[in-house]
């Protein structure tokens, strides 16, 4: 339906009754791709657990268990990170007064917030570094220590900047549309906040 | 019967009107409001779990109300449309006495209602609300906006209507 995706012009004001229809369809979306979300690292974490408890290969050294360790714990953050903005997400009271739910959702929507943001830098922190030492030990090149880092780093950096425009891209898409309608009939209750004694009543 | 049972019971006893005049003044017709109506109660008994008694009662029946209306309408119709009863005296304080004599009576009624559903839908809720003879402190509680907020819009939403059924020429 193309009015749910619609941007209104400078002047006209977007229907506030289909910009609530527009949040709530768009919150089931994120609520079953959060779930989605969830069961997928889940899954990554039991598999990589037991991977790393019946793995048979006798060249596994203590450093290659630990770096199982590691991907379990990214995986378990986060499913509990997807686990955590669901939960949230199903707990959202559309019968809160009228402002406060259209302002929660204008925050809800936008691309980072604090909370995301932390978790994003420490994912993407976190696993850099145990791809790269797990990673600097398997490249059998004769290149130095520095050579095959900066190597890993390109690669890994190359691969998470495509998936976060993916996301912006994806965001843009069915978010955004969603943030300037909710900013502009907040800005259009917000309007009439003048003193009261400019008023002759 | 548990307590949360007998609490929404005590509630919808309580409120049954006022969740009937919501519905009146949203829904197309008796079978919409009657759906309205429903989804309503669902929603109360759904959010009795959230409701802390930051507001009294029928202030959070009302919000409730409203916001159901605001989204269930939508899927009858692409905007919300506004029903406004014209018997109950109310609805005529809202265009001062002076146009009195401009309009006939019944065709002011179409020319009110006509230009109340060309306001914003915020606008329209207050409305409803300022017929339902909500203070502004409730109307403030329900719509989320300062009290002094609401006061001014209600000023402004008069104002425009009486401008509006003075200076505007309708061929009904």
């Amino acid at each position: 339906m193309t009015i749910k995706k619609r941007i209104y012009p400078e002047g006209e004001s977007p229907n506030l009754d289909l910009v609530v229809d527009q949040l709530k369809s768009q919150d089931s979306k994120n609520k079953r791709l959060m779930y989605r979300m969830f069961i997928l690292y889940i899954i990554f974490a039991v598999f990589y657990l037991g991977l790393l408890i019946f793995n048979p290969d006798p060249e596994l050294t203590f450093e290659n268990r630990i770096q199982g360790v590691c991907y379990v714990l990214i995986f378990t953050v986060a499913a509990f990170f997807f686990r955590h903005h669901y939960r949230k997400t199903s707990k959202v009271d559309y019968t809160a007064p009228i402002l406060s739910m259209l302002e929660e959702a204008r925050e809800r929507h936008k691309l980072m917030r604090p909370g995301k943001a932390w978790f994003v830098v420490f994912i993407v922190g976190f696993t850099d570094i145990v791809v790269t030492w797990a990673l600097v030990t398997d490249i059998t090149a004769e290149w130095s220590l520095l050579t095959k880092i900066l190597v890993i780093q390109a690669g890994y950096f190359t691969i998470m900047s495509l998936s976060f425009l993916i996301g912006y891209l994806i965001w843009r898409k069915k978010s955004r549309p969603l943030v300037r309608n909710l900013t502009r009939i907040i800005d259009e209750m917000r309007a009439d906040e003048t003193p009261m004694n400019e008023i002759s009543s | 019967m548990s307590t949360r049972e007998q609490q929404y019971k005590l509630v919808i006893e309580e409120n049954h009107n006022r969740i009937r005049s919501v519905c009146r003044h949203y829904a197309g017709s008796s079978g919409d409001a009657d759906d309205l109506y429903q989804e309503i109660l669902i929603n109360i008994w759904k959010g009795m779990e959230s409701f802390r008694g930051d507001a009294q009662v029928s202030t959070w029946v009302y919000r409730v109300a409203v916001n159901t209306a605001l989204t269930y309408v939508n899927k009858k119709h692409k905007y919300l449309n506004f029903n406004l009863y014209w018997d109950d005296g109310k609805s005529r304080d809202l265009v001062s006495e002076d146009v009195e004599d401009k309009i006939q009576d019944e065709r002011k009624h179409e020319i009110v209602k006509d230009l109340m559903n060309q306001l914003s839908v915020v606008d329209k809720i207050i409305i409803s609300l300022v017929l339902e003879e909500l203070t502004s402190k409730e109307i403030a509680e329900i719509v989320g906006i300062t009290e002094s907020n609401v006061r001014v819009k209600i000023h402004r939403i008069k104002e425009e209507l009486r401008e509006k059924v003075k200076g505007g020429h309708y061929d009904y």
